[in-house]
């Protein structure tokens, strides 16, 4: 299915966009990551599978500075983690965020919740600011509920908005934590058909996700992680119909 | 109902028998209280009643009102302020900050607001060599100890709001001021509404205390007013209704603001 090439089309240079390596993170004395390594082309779709508790969250966290870690190194564009504090600003535009949960801003329309980043993050009007608004949220499908609050709408439509939100600083990369995974069953495909097309568009994408299907038909590499410890990474075919590793193949066996 | 009273009777007699004394207690004390205003009071006080002396005393009484509602108003909002500052500043990761916070809340939540005043006015002088008017220190007394209530309103507003709010504001890139300009402090802000007003409603009352001082507010006009003119009937009743009518109001102000909020996010 995926057709797209790894590098980006307009032919920029392959180095990776984002580099991990042995990347080791501790709360308290429980390790959450037992060295990481891990790397992203501009324009590559990575999804990460694993069992809950296996340090996916933590690692996405790590790489826009949520988290903070304890060893290794962390490499997004030419900035090494943690930079400045001015440093980590930059990382955090380039590097957008879609969580589990939305955390869309309750108190705000649909509209500025699109706009106020692009106003505040990268100085945009607020006229400049809507009218990107209004195309993103055209974009994921929502326009129609614009003038709406967040509350006024389903899982699905809120997490679209998210979406829209993190795309309107107009990042390189984008990373999703479970986009889908506080969706009810009919709200998950509207949401991964967003994803999709957004695949497509060259924008990097880190996926940590519980959809098979989709990973196999979008990823261009995945990755299965485990007690915090990224065990296997490989493109899709190969991670699916091998499975080099047994806790991997157990893993696959109980969810497909 | 049958079935009730079949397990009453079944019922120890004792338990029965309490049951039905609590179940009369409010007519006993209903039938009390009318005895009382019937022959315990002595009514004759009305037809002596002269509410003339409130109109005689207008302009005062009005100043008066004036002088509460302005110092409770601008005190408060001072208090607001400084609250914000020290609930931002407790957010800070340097511990002697927050302990310095938590001292200053700690002591000015103990210390009774008429002491507060007394100390302004009598000892601060003394101590910093700045003398203040009797107003000044009541604003300043009231000021400093809505603050210390206040900061803990605006902590816990602000611990209220949820993590994935800081997640968000922060995975877009914001500053830490504006993270708290228009992420966190609005929401914060929504929430602490009930328990601002409650504060706001008890400084309101509370500042009758700086009559003490004779600050020239409502009630010190009023005790003014009775002393002159010995009719302290008149005059508290109606002091008293001037309270209760505003205070009215503030919870009206709040049921709506509340509501405004509400209907906007559903
Ligand atoms: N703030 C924290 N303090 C202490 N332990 C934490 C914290 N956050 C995560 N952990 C622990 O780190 C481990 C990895 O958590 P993480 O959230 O990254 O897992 P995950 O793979 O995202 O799981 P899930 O599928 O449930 O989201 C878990 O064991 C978790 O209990
Ligand atoms: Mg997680």
């Amino acid at each position: 299915m995926s057709s797209r090439p790894i590098a980006s089309p307009s032919g920029e240079s392959s180095a990776p966009f984002i580099v991990c390596e042995n990347v080791r993170k501790f709360y308290g004395a429980f390790e959450a990551l037992k060295g990481v390594s891990l790397s992203a082309a501009r324009g590559e779709v990575v999804c990460i599978i694993g069992p809950s508790g296996s340090g996916k969250s933590t690692l996405l966290r790590t790489l826009n500075g949520l988290e903070s870690f304890d060893d290794g190194r962390i490499r997004i564009g030419d900035v090494d983690l943690p930079g400045t504090h001015r440093q980590i600003l930059e990382v955090r535009r380039e590097v957008g965020m879609v969580f589990q949960s939305f955390n869309l801003f309750p108190h705000m329309t649909v509209r500025r919740n699109v706009a106020l980043a692009p106003v505040r993050s990268r100085g945009l009007s607020w006229v400049e600011a809507n009218g990107r608004a209004e195309r993103l949220l055209r974009r994921v499908g929502i326009v129609d509920q614009i003038d709406k609050y967040p509350g006024q709408l389903s899982g699905g439509q809120q997490q679209r908005v998210a979406i829209a939100r993190a795309l309107a600083v107009e990042p390189q990369v984008l990373l999703f934590d479970e986009p889908t995974s506080s969706l009810d069953p009919e709200m998950v495909q509207e949401v991964l058909q967003v994803m999709r097309e957004l695949a497509h568009t060259g924008i990097t994408m880190l996926v940590a996700t519980h959809e098979m299907g989709f990973a196999r038909e979008v990823a261009d590499r995945v990755g299965f992680m485990d007690g915090g410890t990224l065990l296997h990474i490989a493109p899709p075919r190969e991670f699916f119909d091998h499975r080099a590793d047994k806790r991997l193949s157990a893993f696959l066996s109980k969810i497909l | 109902m049958v079935s009730d009273k079949g397990i009453a009777r079944r019922g120890t007699s004792g338990l029965a028998a309490g049951a039905a004394f609590a179940r009369s207690l409010p007519i006993i004390i209903g039938l009390g209280l009318v005895a009382w205003l019937a022959w315990g009071v002595n009514w004759s006080f009305v037809s002596n009643l002269d509410f003339t002396v409130i109109y005689k005393y207008r302009v005062a009484l009005f100043e008066g009102l004036v002088n509460t509602v302005w110092i409770t108003f601008a005190s408060l909002l001072l208090g607001l302020i400084l609250a914000i500052i020290f609930a931002l500043l407790a957010n800070v990761r340097y511990a002697p900050l927050r302990w310095i916070i938590v001292f200053y809340v700690e002591v000015l939540r103990d210390v009774p607001l008429v002491v507060a005043l007394f100390w302004i006015h009598f000892a601060l002088p003394v101590v910093t060599g700045i003398s203040t008017s009797v107003f000044e220190s009541g604003f300043i007394a009231m000021a400093l100890q809505s603050s210390a209530y206040l900061t803990d309103a605006v902590r816990a507003g602000v611990q209220a709001i949820p993590k994935g709010q800081w997640d968000a504001a922060d995975a877009l890139g914001f500053t830490t001021a504006r993270k708290w300009l228009d992420i966190i402090l609005p929401q914060a802000f929504r929430i602490i509404i009930p328990p601002l007003a409650n504060i706001a409603l008890g400084y309101f009352k509370a500042s009758s205390v700086l009559a003490l001082l004779s600050v020239g507010e409502l009630t010190t006009v009023a005790t003014r007013i009775s002393n002159y003119t010995f009719k302290p009937i008149e005059t508290f009743t109606f002091v008293a209704f001037v309270y209760l009518v505003l205070g009215y109001s503030l919870s009206w102000l709040t049921f709506r603001l509340e509501n405004l909020f509400e209907t906007k996010r559903i």
